[in-house]
């Protein structure tokens, strides 16, 4: 039948809640993320580690398995236990995987948009520009939740269903330092993927330069406070300071770096400027080229 | 009838053979070389990709400079301390600001033109494919090595500089610090020539050198770690036996003969003519297809 032909009625099915409408970003993004096997690959893996995380909270609040290894299993129950540094260093990992499944995902999220002249596609819909960058914002926040903060809390109430409510009650600091810190971390890693992907059309640079500003980031840091013989360098180190407020809210030593309000307010004025470089990228209008 | 134009046969018979050495035009060459360069250094100077080459070359320099105005205590060893305090910096300047900005650089030779779509308008044009790889390879070098040249000679000055203009002026003139302060400059040239045949090629072979570039700049970076045959087979080794203050590497590093600087320097060149012969053999068998990036 030829178009000319085709009479159009209203559509008649429900209509998406309004304030879900941004989640049919990350439901397309997430069918492109795990066509790649290598991501499939690298997300199994970074499951992997909470689950031998589980597995030696088991073992370490069981004694007929510890008994069943014999000497080992003595060594083991005195070496391991179960506390904040366990968490600390369960949390240290994972932002390790987190960072790496950024720096593949994260940079083609909006580049490909932008180089393709896509954007008004997007925006002539009912998606506002701050829900479009929520809805990409979303495909990283869901993924990355899911292997650090989620994934902390699971094991923290393996640990609490095992050890009992006193333990639970004498350590809820640590479920807040898993929140909290995981927040941070995800938080700066996917906005600083979106600004890079949205200024830098190329999503090699983009990853190229993601990975760079943590890494140059560290030995800028080191330069800074080498020179002027200050610890202040590492608020150039976005790793450091997350490390600095996870140690803080666990009350274990923390690594060397400003104090904590010095930490979160270099955290928060590096996520605002993210947000600045979104806004003034993503546009309801695209000079189309 | 038909008519053969032959301008090479054409210009024998008026007597002014224009090809030289191996029946090659090397002043067509020159020219189009020269026409390239034009067209490319001011892309390579100018625009995005400058800025993240400038943020990388500049950022210590600002930094320094910033060193030198504050009123911290600096020493007592004067320009000589100044001195020892950058050559132990140097390195790293080497392995991260100068290797990324190769990496960027060089690699966006082919990889941007194809991502605009306007690398066809190079290969239309009838102009020997190793003669284009040549002209890009040159116009990025000169780009890069004017950055590096002049922010590692400032920060070389500013190094010396918090003990006054009179010992500064003294260091370098009338002591070992203007050789010093070129032999940085000359190793970062090299530098720039040696990890950029290397990008160069990378981003004719794959379409994402992200992988390659990261592993390869891991293996830099833990250079002084690798037994002493492994360190050979790196860019940082053959540059660092030409530092011209030799540099502690820490407790960890496992210690190798350095190669001597007529080796390395010639070493270095032949490695870096091999990797663009190999890159302009390349550049022969690209096929663009836009619709695939």
């Amino acid at each position: 039948m030829a178009v000319y032909e085709h009479s159009y009625s209203r559509y008649p099915g429900p209509f998406t809640p309004a304030w879900s409408r941004f989640l049919v970003l990350p439901r397309f993004a997430f069918k492109d993320v795990f066509k790649s096997r290598l991501l499939v690959f690298f997300y199994a893996l970074s499951v992997l580690v909470p689950v031998f995380y589980g597995l030696a909270i088991y073992a370490l609040n069981n004694l007929e398995v510890l008994d069943s290894l014999g000497n080992a299993g003595d060594e083991l129950g005195r070496m391991l236990k179960v506390d904040e540094t366990f968490f600390s260093v369960f949390l240290l990992v994972q932002s390790g995987f987190a960072f790496w499944l950024t720096v593949f995902i994260g940079p083609g999220l909006i580049s490909r948009d932008l180089a393709n002249n896509g954007l008004p596609l997007y925006l002539s819909r009912p998606i506002s520009r701050a829900e479009y960058v929520l809805g990409k914002l979303a495909v990283l926040l869901l993924l990355l939740s899911g292997i650090t903060w989620v994934a902390g809390l699971l094991l923290f109430l393996l640990q609490s269903s095992m050890a009992g409510w006193e333990w639970l009650a004498a350590n809820l600091h640590v479920a807040a330092a898993i929140v909290v810190t995981s927040t941070l971390w995800i938080l700066v890693l996917s906005l600083l993927a979106l600004a890079l992907s949205a200024w830098l059309r190329w999503k090699v640079v983009a990853g190229l330069l993601f990975v760079m500003i943590f890494f140059v980031g560290d030995l800028f840091a080191l330069l800074v406070n080498m020179l002027f013989r200050t610890e202040w360098g590492h608020v150039f180190n976005f790793d450091q300071l997350i490390q600095i407020v996870a140690a803080s809210m666990l009350g274990i030593r923390p690594p060397d770096g400003p104090p904590v309000w010095g930490c979160v307010l270099a955290l928060l004025l590096f996520l605002g400027f993210c947000l600045l470089l979104l806004h003034r990228k993503i546009r309801a209008y695209q000079v189309v080229s | 009838m038909s008519t053969t134009i032959d301008p090479v046969a054409g210009a024998a018979r008026a007597g002014g053979d224009p090809t030289g050495a191996f029946g090659i035009d090397w002043a067509l060459i020159r020219r189009q070389i020269g026409g390239i360069l034009r067209l490319e250094i001011s892309k390579n100077l100018i625009g995005g990709r400058a800025l993240i080459l400038y943020v990388l070359a500049f950022a210590p320099v600002l930094l320094v400079s910033l060193w030198v105005v504050v009123p911290i205590d600096k020493g007592l060893g004067g320009p000589a301390s100044g001195a020892a305090i950058f050559a132990n910096i140097f390195p790293f300047y080497v392995r991260v600001s100068v290797y990324l900005s190769a990496l960027l650089l060089f690699m966006s030779l082919y990889r941007a033109e194809i991502l605009e779509r306007s690398l066809h308008y190079y290969l239309l044009t009838p102009i020997r494919r190793e003669v284009l790889t040549a002209g890009k390879y040159l116009s990025a070098l000169i780009a890069m090595s004017l950055t590096f040249a002049l922010s590692t000679a400032l920060l070389f000055v500013l190094f010396c500089a918090p003990w006054g203009v009179g010992e500064l002026m003294g260091y370098l003139f009338r002591g070992p610090g203007m050789g010093n302060l070129l032999a940085y400059v000359g190793i970062v040239i090299l530098g720039c020539a040696g990890y950029g045949a290397v990008f160069l090629l990378a981003g004719q072979f794959f379409r994402n050198p992200l992988v390659p570039g990261l592993v390869l700049w891991v293996w830099e970076l833990i250079n002084f770690l690798l037994p002493p045959l492994l360190k050979k087979i790196s860019v940082v080794h053959y540059l660092r036996s030409l530092y011209p203050i030799p540099v502690v590497e820490g407790p960890f590093a496992i210690i190798a003969d350095p190669t001597p600087a007529w080796l390395s320097i010639p070493g270095l060149l032949v490695f870096t003519s091999l990797v663009l012969i190999a890159a302009g053999w390349r550049a022969r068998r690209i096929e663009i297809t836009y619709g695939g990036e």
